[in-house]
């Protein structure tokens, strides 16, 4: 296991362990053996553990203080320890773990939920990148809950990095994963980011008989004018980019059971005006 | 022509749920009973979403076999940014293109299928 978890296809490999090893986790405790994890994977840890402690009631631990203190203010329910508040990260800056449910969740709750989240921290009020960052973080909420066939809805974690001028959050579902649904519509052997790909491009939908596909397409068209980035990862794939513009397909080393959606939103003065 | 306010008619300015849209849609069917053109005025409206849009007038246009120009035929928008009416073109483009796949008994399923190859 890895002590930092960054945003590179390795990391989200090795994340992927952890569903193996809450699955066969036999003791109260599961030690997360982390130094520094990132939103996406607290997004990840909270839908692990609702979907195994319908089996179980093991909680989350580390032997380090900083990752324990990080999932407190992420507000991570399993955790089994009461740490003081990271100094590092100030809770203003934490987006704590907000699930959503239910397909066709109020809208207007979610445009509320996002001004409060993320809006707030753009230094200057720019409407058209609130509208494009509420409409684009939508299109992904309601794809995964449409799509991911899952109990435990969708997670969501994120955080405002003031220096670096960028909000970083993740969309996690644990149900069939987007890369397993396209495999098996498409009933292709290709590679999981190849599926990933797929369901990013322009019409491409798995649902038949309805308007479909243009949410994830829609969602990568905002993403490059706005200079950020996005990383998604499903089953063994992972199709996304980092700081460059190119995105890139990898295969991660461990099977990731369900969908991570992890963006980076560019709020810096300079780069965020969309024309 | 009659006028439909959107955001009036839906009750807010966010247009992004798929209820909402199956909302308009329901409406407009009825009006197209009676008018053979609608304006749709979106004044006032703050966000759109393609999900809002697909349930909505692409699920009218997958329902008329409307592609882009018929679509015009019928309705007038109004009071809309630039990109939000390239939205709804697009979605109305992507559901004709559907309509299409299946008025021509293609599976969308076994479309894809073939065509997708990297």
């Amino acid at each position: 296991m890895i002590p930092y978890f960054g945003i590179k296809y390795t990391s989200f490999g090795q994340l992927a362990r952890y569903e193996k090893a809450l699955r066969i986790c036999n003791n109260d405790i599961l030690d997360i053996k982390a130094k520094f994890l990132r939103p996406y994977c607290v997004a990840y840890l909270d839908q692990l553990f609702q979907k195994y402690n319908g089996i179980k009631s093991t909680q989350l631990n580390s032997k380090h203080t900083s990752a324990n203190r990080y999932l407190q203010q992420c507000e991570f329910k399993y955790l089994n320890t009461i740490a003081k508040l990271s100094k590092r990260f100030p809770q203003k800056y934490i987006a704590p773990i907000k699930r959503f449910s239910g397909y066709n969740e109020l809208d207007d709750q979610f445009v509320v939920w996002v001004q409060n989240t993320i809006i707030k921290h753009i230094p200057k009020v720019n409407g058209k990148l609130e509208q494009k960052i509420i409409e684009s973080l939508w299109e992904i909420t309601q794809n995964s809950l449409s799509h991911s066939e899952s109990n435990f809805g969708v997670s969501a974690c994120g955080q405002y990095y003031p220096e670096k001028k960028y909000f970083e959050i993740a969309f996690v579902d644990c149900g069939c994963g987007i890369a397993t649904k396209v495999g098996k519509y498409l009933n292709n052997k290709l590679d999981d980011s190849d599926f990933i790909e797929w369901a990013m491009l322009e019409g491409n939908s798995t649902l038949n008989k309805q308007a479909a596909g243009l949410g994830l397409h829609i969602f990568r068209q905002f993403i490059k004018l706005n200079s950020g980035a996005f990383q998604i990862v499903s089953g063994n794939g992972y199709f996304g980019n980092m700081e460059s513009s190119q995105d890139e397909k990898f295969s991660i080393s461990n099977f990731l059971p369900g969908t991570i959606v992890n963006i980076r939103i560019n709020l810096d003065d300079n780069t965020y005006i969309l024309k | 022509m009659i006028t439909i306010n959107v955001v009036k008619l839906i009750g807010s300015s966010s247009l992004l749920s798929s209820n909402k849209g199956i909302t308009l849609y329901e409406e407009l069917n009825n009006f197209l009973k009676e008018h053979r053109q609608i304006t749709l005025d979106f004044f006032g409206s703050e966000y759109l979403s393609t999900i809002f849009i697909n349930h909505s007038l692409g699920q009218l246009c997958v329902d008329m076999g409307w592609d882009i120009t018929k679509f015009y035929e019928h309705f007038n928008i109004i009071n809309i940014s630039e990109e939000h009416q390239a939205s709804i073109e697009l979605a109305i483009s992507n559901a004709y293109h559907r309509y299409n796949l299946i008025a021509q008994k293609l599976d969308p399923k076994e479309y894809y299928s073939s065509t997708c190859s990297y």
